[in-house]
């Protein structure tokens, strides 16, 4: 029986809907990183498994017990949250905000809380700061902290928030040491992050939440090195887009290279790429595919990870690349020289032929 | 109107000499010698006898509530400026330091104004009986005693003893400081009697901090002829004529005229005493007062002050059992209205909302209404009817006020936690109410405690209202200890330095409080 596991899980806010049909198993001892465009759920799929914003529809299960607002209360002391702004109780010292929790809830006597508090605080490095408060803190410790609450609970599970999102970035490290630490311990996380390297070399899950749902869910190998879904490729590779219409020979293509021209100076394309680009595209829509086409499409696509271009020309009509037919042998050898690869396809009545450089 | 408008012919002369520059310095010494003349002239009219016609179109003071009121002011003074006292010392003082330029009342003060040193610079003007009609009397909470009171009062002049008591009380210069002997069997019940003790020799206090005077003597006659005991009650004497009128007393010592308009909503009983109407007016024939207060001085008037009016006859004790009372009152209200609070601030933080705007419609009236109405409105229409301690009744209106008060700072502490700490909190597994409980209470009691303090502070010295519903405070033991001693300054300062001195403590006491909790909170 999977730890937990999610059926057709709904969350909307009045008529805008975040998060449809969203269905997994996890298991226990896995560590699942999620990631994806901002504003696609992610944070509302977390919460919503453990209820703080409850779902609006669908099931969670949790070891086989149906979650609800009802049982929730002791549900949650076996599921940890992490948060992006820590929540560490500011009237409460270090101390006291780790033991709040197992005294008040799970009946501990104080000095066992407190035993048990200092050797957490002791694995997240911070047993001498156990008097401070939290006010005191520097970012990093204070998430520290936030672990270490979670862990006095001795949960089963613990959803970690984006929890390096509210860091410098200099404190970064040494929080990820510590849920790489859990990691290896065998604790069962789901990690909402915009780390990439801690999603690839830490966790053995990855969802790719895009669309309203988990889009893509895979190894972070699968993921990272071989996304099969164009909007989690576009992801990875932090692709970047630029379209444009050609509405036919007499378009104005001075707006199309100027386009062109911006779309790259945004993007800190180097000035010699931005020329070879407008070029290329010029001779493709001049000379070879509107003459013979009429209307087609540009896309311009520009991965910053990876430092490729990607340029293709859509247009209808029958199964034909333009490349083959075309008059203009002198345009043809110029495209063909100055890009890595080619391609045709012919999908739904449209032909599309990609360039990569 | 030492100097009076130069006559239009005068300022004529000036512009016919204005341009021959010598001839205009020489015309400027002629108007200046004629407004001496004047001047001099003015001040010879000043020495003479004055009169009342002197102060048409004057500035007049009068009582609210005499029968010689703004409108008669108005009338016979031919006066737009008019002023309104609520307390007959006030308007003393006000000619006193020239504020206005005669007080109207009528004169059975009249002997006691000459035995006071303190008023040794004013001097009392009649007025023509043909140009007013004073008609006074006591108010009466029915027809049934207003007949018997008037019985009584027809006995009374019949038999001599009105004569006796205006002997007494009124006729010196020297008067009593306490009652004749008088039996009360106390057989048909109490006779239950509102004043403001403020004058003597009608109604002061007296040896033994007790109130005395010719109205308190009437009084107690007059239940000698009832057959009852007396219950006097003191107020200020603007809360009088509610308290009677609704039935919590059943007649004023303190005589009020008769109006037609009183006429028309209470019930009044025949004159006591035929009055004459008279101006009080600062003398205009003393030398200009030399500023020779020295260190001395001072000490000396601390000196005198407080033998005259602590020290003689325990007064102290009016002030400490005042402050005692003050007191009882605030710490009673900041307690019972900080509980009050809770239930409002929970009803201001529900989702529910017509609760919540039930709540806040209640805390928009406190807000919106003064102290004092609140406090008539508690003690006259909500306890109305019930028979219950006037101390009870200013705590519950000081609850229902403090209440709405704490409840919005509390409101205000607790939606400034932040919201992660409550999720952190209940992501651990605590219930909504031991978040609360344990999270949100803690910080939002810290945060609210500055403002907690400022509002008991607050509540220390809006108490000093409670006057008008006849409880003897800090404030009211001051003026009473006024009334008798007549010394304007020295009780009001006092008092003002024992509240100064109270609200310090408090002060100080809460900041212990906050620091104290502060350091909670290390789980040591």
């Amino acid at each position: 029986m999977s730890m937990i596991s999610i059926k057709n899980l709904e969350k909307r806010f009045g008529k805008n809907v975040i998060l449809h049909n969203v269905n997994a198993e996890i298991e226990r001892g896995e560590v699942i990183s999620i990631i994806g465009p901002s504003g696609t759920g992610k944070s509302t799929l977390l919460r919503a498994i453990n209820f703080l914003d409850a779902p609006t529809g669908g099931e969670v299960f949790f070891d086989g017990v149906k979650l609800t607002s009802k049982n929730m209360d002791s549900i949650r002391r076996r599921m940890g949250m992490v948060f992006q702004n820590f929540g560490l109780f500011s009237h409460l010292d270090v101390m006291a905000n780790l033991t709040a929790g197992p005294v008040k809830l799970l009946k501990k006597s104080k000095e066992e809380a407190e035993e048990k508090a200092m050797e957490l605080l002791k694995a997240v490095g911070l047993a001498e700061r156990a008097r401070y408060f939290p006010r005191q803190l520097s970012g990093g410790q204070k998430q520290r902290v936030a672990i270490a609450r979670c862990l006095a609970m001795s949960p089963e599970v613990i959803l970690f928030d984006e929890p390096t999102s509210a860091l410098d970035p200099t404190m970064v490290s040494e929080v990820i040491a510590v849920m790489r630490n859990l990691a290896k311990s065998g604790m069962t996380m789901l990690v909402v992050t915009h780390e990439m390297d801690f999603a690839r070399e830490v966790s053995n899950r990855v969802f790719y939440i895009d669309d309203g749902g988990i889009y893509e869910d895979g190894s972070p190998e699968q993921i990272f090195e071989n996304p099969k879904k164009p909007k989690t490729r576009n992801f990875i590779y932090k692709i970047r887009s630029f379209a444009y219409y050609v509405s036919g020979m007499n378009f104005d293509y001075v707006e199309m290279l100027s386009g062109i021209e911006n779309f790259c100076f945004r993007h800190a394309i180097e000035k010699k790429s931005a020329n070879r680009l407008q070029l290329l595209a010029e001779e493709l829509i001049l000379n070879i595919v509107a003459p013979k086409y009429g209307a087609c499409s540009l896309n311009l696509n520009f991965s910053e990870k990876l430092g490729t271009y990607e340029l293709s020309i859509s247009y209808s009509g029958e199964n034909s690349n333009a490349l083959e037919t075309a008059e203009d042998d002198l345009s043809v050898m110029m495209v063909k020289k100055s890009s890595k690869t080619m391609r045709h396809e012919y999908l739904d009545g449209k032909n599309i032929i990609t360039l990569t450089l | 109107m030492l100097i009076n408008p130069i006559p239009q012919t005068q300022s004529d002369l000036i512009s016919d000499y204005y341009i021959p520059q010598r001839k205009r310095v020489l015309s400027m010494k002629i108007v200046f010698m004629f407004i001496i003349t004047l001047l001099l002239a003015n001040l010879a009219v000043g020495q003479t006898e004055r009169q009342w016609s002197d102060f048409i179109e004057k500035r007049i003071a009068v009582q609210v509530g005499d029968n010689l009121d703004e409108r008669e002011a108005n009338r016979i003074f031919k006066t737009k400026d008019v002023v309104q006292f609520q307390e007959f010392g006030e308007m003393l003082e006000a000619v006193k330091l020239r504020k206005t330029d005669a007080a109207l009342k009528p004169d059975y003060f009249v002997n006691s104004l000459k035995t006071q040193e303190r008023y040794s610079d004013l001097e009392v003007i009649y007025i023509p009986e043909d140009l007013y009609k004073i008609e006074d009397g006591a108010v009466c909470r029915n027809e049934e005693i207003c007949a018997q009171f008037n019985e009584f009062l027809a006995k009374i002049k019949a038999d001599g003893t009105l004569a006796e008591m205006n002997a007494r009380w009124r006729e010196n210069e020297t008067f009593p400081d306490t009652l004749p002997k008088i039996e009360l069997s106390g057989e048909n019940g109490t006779l239950i009697v509102a004043g403001a003790s403020g004058f003597a020799p009608m109604s002061f206090l007296g040896r033994d901090n007790e109130i005395v005077g010719f109205q308190i003597e009437t009084m107690q006659r007059f239940a000698q002829f009832l057959g009852k005991k007396m219950d006097y009650r003191d107020m200020s004497y603007g809360g009088i004529l509610l308290y009677v009128s609704s039935g919590k007393a059943d007649i004023s010592a303190a005589s009020f005229d008769l109006t037609e308009e009183r006429k028309q909503s209470a019930i009044m009983s025949d004159g006591i005493n035929k009055l004459l109407a008279v101006l009080v007016v600062k003398r205009t024939d003393l030398a200009l007062p030399t500023e020779t207060k020295t260190e001395n001085a001072f000490i000396t008037w601390v000196k005198t002050g407080v033998e005259r009016n602590l020290i003689t006859e325990n007064r102290w004790k009016m002030i400490s059992n005042g402050l005692g009372v003050t007191m009882l009152i605030s710490i009673a209200a900041q307690f019972f209205g900080t509980i009050f609070a809770c239930l409002i601030c929970f009803l201001l933080l529900r989702n529910n909302k017509f609760i919540r705007w039930l709540a806040n419609l209640y805390c928009g009236f406190i807000y919106g209404t003064p102290a004092v109405v609140l406090l008539m409105i508690t003690y006259y229409i909500i306890f109305g009817s019930v028979d219950i301690s006037n101390i009870l009744v200013a705590i519950a209106a000081f609850t229902m006020v403090n209440g709405a008060v704490i409840a919005q700072n509390l409101k205000g502490a607790i939606e400034t936690i932040d919201t992660v700490e409550i999720e952190a909190a209940r992501s651990i597994g605590f219930s909504s109410f031991k978040a609360f409980a344990t999270i949100t209470l803690p910080q939002a009691v810290r945060r609210a405690l500055p403002a907690y303090t400022n509002g008991f502070v607050e509540l220390v010295k809006a108490t000093a209202i409670v006057g008008f519903i006849a409880i003897q405070d800090l404030t009211r033991a001051g003026d009473i200890i006024r009334s008798r001693t007549y010394d304007a300054y020295f009780p009001l300062i006092f008092i003002a330095l024992i509240y100064l001195i109270v609200t310090t403590i408090c002060v100080q006491l809460f900041k212990l409080i906050i620091k104290k909790i502060n350091n909670e909170g290390t789980g040591q």
